[in-house]
């Protein structure tokens, strides 16, 4: 399991990465305000008066 | 459209072509352009001294280009720049639409740190359920303001048709490592709408093992909201025309934990799982939400509205739990594969599962396509309610927001990018549907029965991305 320094060509790829973007806090707002569950990937607060 | 490497490369053939005999063109013309300068700048007389002011006009002097280009020299010798543009149009079938503008711009420093911020104006518009049950007989209900009132034709579920919010908000974060094996992060936000502002603080810290091939992270989060309503903050069954306690701000904070490990597995394959657990306490009650009152299934009228509406009302806590595990798998000349599942669990008794899957497929040198897929099931609050009974007690809480009750929901969608200039900007559109489908059993009687108390709910998403 796991992989040499060498050999992360592919995971450096940045679709490869677990993170924030643009759209994934779009996409936290949206289902925040639409559903009673929040959060998983990241901190599950809102922020907003929408739920 | 989908096009084949093959044809994309056909198409880019004569912009090539054009390019080079506009490069020509302009080549030609700069030149006849400096030959004329020249011409006309023999000078004819000695140079006039000039002091240094004259030489280098003020900033406001300068002509806007070179302030710009001047100010983009100065930051391009302080840091790395890279972030996303984007626009979010929201628009579900006669009810709200969202305009969502935001960016995200990182600076990148020397030793891996970066500085992130992020900027999000948020404007929604249209009419949004209230909360009350459809009846046999139009009804009437006072804005959240009491000083208007909107109606509701017979057999349809009530709106609110002024619903209208802007909000901006603003987060930004510092990372950097620490050392070979930890990193840190820290953070904060501020969010600020009419009704609402919220104050967000945040850290993670997170340890390399076994060759960076594991990393563990931990986080917290402090979140400090107030709440402010048109009209008064109801503190739970008033009734819709009693006097609210004006002016009367309220406040919530939420403390969040988070343990993530993530784990490359392979040259294609990379994991990540995060256990996370929220604790709210403070003012959770929606400040505009009513329940109906209806006649007792005994009465001739059964179902039908008495006229009485409540202001509904939520615990002053709740617990949220959640456990989600994700994955991306490289196919090599066949894009990536994602997908994604959450389970959630909190002390209101909602129970919910997420599943997603994403699909992002490069379409030769330029352009890149996706598909993506999410379901989401949930079981509702113990405390919802669709409307209360006339004659029967008040529980200890209610709610009749269809968001806290039993439902499920779709989302599909589908993008299209391609890359520009010399590869490193990036514009995509995204389009998605997005469908929530609320359990219609809800245990109506008499004349309520004949009414979909909560429909479903339609939207279409456009998100539009400019990468830099």
């Amino acid at each position: 399991m796991g992989v040499k320094p060498w050999d992360r060509d592919l995971l450096a790829q940045p679709g490869m990465t677990f993170g924030a973007s643009l759209e994934s806090g779009w996409d936290d707002h949206i289902y925040f305000s639409k559903e009673a569950s929040s959060g998983g990937s990241g901190f599950s607060g809102g922020g907003c008066g929408c739920n | 459209m989908q096009l084949t490497p093959q044809k994309a490369e056909k198409k880019t053939e004569p912009k090539k072509s054009l390019k080079i005999a506009l490069s020509a063109a302009t080549a030609t013309l700069l030149a006849v352009g400096s030959f004329a300068h020249a011409e006309e700048s023999v000078p004819t007389e000695p140079p006039v001294p000039s002091n240094d002011s004259a030489q280098k006009p003020a900033v406001w002097d300068q002509p806007p280009s070179d302030f710009f280009s001047r100010t983009y020299s100065a930051l391009k010798g302080w840091a790395k720049f890279n972030g996303e543009v984007g626009l979010l149009y929201y628009k579900e079938t006669n009810r709200v639409s969202a305009f969502e503008p935001s960016v995200n711009l990182v600076a990148m420093f020397d030793g891996g740190k970066t500085w992130s911020n992020h900027l999000t104006l948020d404007s929604l518009t249209g009419a949004s359920p209230n909360g009350a049950t459809p009846s046999r007989n139009a009804q009437t209900f006072t804005g959240p303001s009491g000083n208007s009132t909107y109606s509701a034709p017979a057999g349809q579920v009530p709106v609110d048709g002024s619903f209208h919010d802007t909000r901006i908000a603003y987060s930004t974060g510092w990372f950097q490592p620490l050392g070979e094996k930890y990193e840190f992060t820290v953070g904060g936000g501020v969010s600020s709408e009419y009704d609402y502002r919220s104050l967000t603080l945040s850290s993670t810290v997170s340890r390399y093992l076994n060759s960076k091939n594991t990393k563990l992270s931990l986080g917290a989060s402090l979140e400090l909201d107030v709440s402010d309503p048109v009209g008064g903050a109801p503190q739970g069954f008033d009734t819709m025309n009693a006097k609210l306690p004006a002016d009367k701000a309220l406040g919530k904070t939420v403390q969040d934990f988070l343990i993530g490990l993530s784990q490359v597995m392979s040259r294609r394959l990379i994991v990540q799982a995060n256990y996370s657990i929220g604790s709210s306490h403070g003012y959770m009650t929606d400040p505009y939400k009513l329940l109906s009152e209806v006649l007792p299934e005994a009465n001739v009228n059964a179902g039908d509205s008495t006229g009485v509406y409540y202001y509904e009302k939520r615990p002053d806590a709740r617990t949220k739990n959640s456990l989600y595990v994700g994955a991306k798998y490289h196919l090599l000349k066949l894009g990536i594969l994602s997908g994604s599942y959450r389970y959630f669990w909190d002390s209101w008794h909602v129970h919910s599962h997420t599943f997603g899957v994403d699909y992002d497929l490069p379409l030769g040198p330029k352009w890149h396509a996706g598909l993506d897929v999410r379901y989401y099931l949930q079981s509702k609050a113990d405390f919802y309610r669709p409307f209360l009974i006339q004659g029967e007690a008040l529980p200890s809480y209610a709610s009749a927001d269809y968001r806290l009750g039993d439902m499920d929901a779709i989302t599909v969608g589908a993008k299209i990018g391609k890359k520009i200039g010399e590869g490193k900007n990036d514009l995509t559109f995204h389009l998605q549907y997005y469908q929530q489908t609320p359990d219609s059993n809800l245990g109506a009687f008499g004349s309520l029965a004949q009414y979909t108390i909560a429909p479903s709910v339609k939207a279409l998403i456009l998100k539009m991305i400019f990468g830099f």
